[in-house]
């Protein structure tokens, strides 16, 4: 196997470092979540929001599923099935 | 000089070695830190005396502080302090929000005021009752009425409130109303008699910057608070007067990762009154808290142009939503969080 270059050394720690902010925010999100104190359920991602913000390079799809699981560990209520398709690209 | 005595030093040993250098003519603090004893030395220590220190066996480490400061000194506290408002803290690893309007403008307008700072996410109300203007023409405050409508729309959102004093003869009022933390301005940074007056008073205190102070001067005022018995010090940043003119003062972030090597005490950043404009308060925020603010003091109104105070700089409340909801997530990302809002009184 070849050497690591320094390059992708580099890149490895920007991907860590990101990883760890990005588990940061989601604690941060649940943490906010808690204090929601009406009992009922958590609310869920706006997702159509977020997607039509969104410039990739994820697809429609790939974030459709992040959020969907970004709600599930958060206690969301899951989206019915056969809603709108999400296979289609980006705005 | 601080000393750092070795973990788990006798109380006695700790006494004696106070004892000894009282003998010398030195006067020493114990700092409160409980981990272990750590004693700061005021007076200069005759170099003979301090080499003999360094050979004591209860003497692990000694530090001289940047300034001629000891117990605002970082060397003064194993970690960073945290300081109390009620029951929200500053330091510590999370990040604090201060807002409300530049003047109590009244009861109704408090309970208004106050209930946006709260649904917006702030977790201290600030307000002034007692105004330092610049002409003796502009509105003064509302004074020991303006405190109670600050209180009284404090504890109905259960929020601590946090309000300026500028005279020691004010201070039995403060009291009390039950003020959960002491503002001196910036123009009273250095009026060391309402400092030391203010110090033994038992509330926490909210240090701004003076208009034209070094950090050396600013951590000086401090050390008259701390000196005087205060240990619940929060420094605040709130822009110094320099050659530019664009903005009303220039916002000195440079301090902070500085003040974060020379003292224990928290840092809360103040940029509307750096600013004066309130579109440029947001941006200035986010690079606050980016560089290691505990907090943000802002300043918010319902209906900025009809303020009687310093308007153009305040926040309409969902503009303030946006600014709490920033600094979660570069709390997060600089490894800290948003303090949890305090519990609600309903």
């Amino acid at each position: 196997m070849p050497p690591e270059s320094s390059s992708d050394a580099g890149l490895r720690a920007q991907l860590a470092t990101l990883d760890r902010s990005l588990a940061a925010l989601l604690h941060e999100r649940a943490r906010l979540l808690a204090d929601f104190r009406d009992g009922g359920p958590a609310p869920r991602a706006a997702v159509e929001d977020l997607l039509r913000r969104s410039q990739g390079p994820l697809s429609a799809r790939d974030l459709r599923s992040v959020f969907g699981a970004i709600d599930a560990a958060c206690g969301a209520p899951q989206p019915q099935q056969g809603g709108r398709a999400d296979t289609e690209p980006l705005p | 000089m601080i000393l750092h005595l070795v973990q788990g030093t006798p109380q006695e040993s700790v006494h004696a070695l106070r004892s000894m250098l009282e003998a010398e003519g030195l006067r020493t603090f114990l700092s409160p830190e409980s981990s272990r004893p750590i004693v700061a030395i005021v007076d200069k220590v005759p170099a003979a005396l301090a080499a003999a220190l360094a050979e004591r066996p209860e003497v692990s480490e000694i530090h001289q502080p940047a300034g001629d400061w000891r117990l605002v000194d970082r060397s003064y506290r194993e970690l960073p302090s945290v300081v109390r408002i009620g029951g929200v803290k500053l330091g510590g690893g999370q990040v604090s929000i201060i807002a409300g309007p530049c003047s109590v403008e009244g009861a109704d307008f408090m309970f208004e005021a106050a209930r946006a700072v709260r649904s917006a996410g702030a977790h201290l109300l600030r307000g002034g009752a007692f105004k330092p203007r610049s002409t003796p023409y502009a509105f003064q405050g509302f004074g020991v009425e303006g405190l109670r409508q600050l209180k009284d729309a404090g504890e109905r959102e259960g929020l601590p409130v946090v309000t300026e004093i500028m005279d020691a003869a004010d201070l039995p009022a403060f009291l009390d109303h039950d003020v959960d933390c002491l503002q001196v301005g910036a123009r009273n940074m250095q009026n060391f008699t309402l400092l030391k007056a203010i110090a033994g008073a038992g509330r926490p205190v909210l240090l701004k910057r003076g208009l034209s102070a070094t950090v050396k001067e600013w951590l000086y005022a401090a050390e008259y608070l701390a000196a005087g018995g205060c240990h619940q010090v929060v420094l605040c940043e709130r822009g110094i007067r320099t050659f530019e003119s664009a903005t009303r003062n220039t916002l000195d972030l440079t301090i902070l990762p500085l003040l974060r090597e020379w003292t224990h005490l928290p840092v809360v950043v103040d940029p509307a009154h750096a600013a004066g404009i309130a579109r440029l308060i947001p941006p200035l925020s986010r690079a606050a808290v980016a560089a290691g603010a505990d907090g943000i003091a802002v300043e918010v109104h319902p209906r900025p142009e009809l303020a009687r105070s310093d308007g153009p700089q305040a926040l309409l409340p969902g503009e303030l939503a946006g600014l709490v909801a920033e600094a979660r997530v570069i709390a997060a990302v600089t490894g800290r969080g948003l303090h949890a809002l305090p519990a609600s009184p309903r």
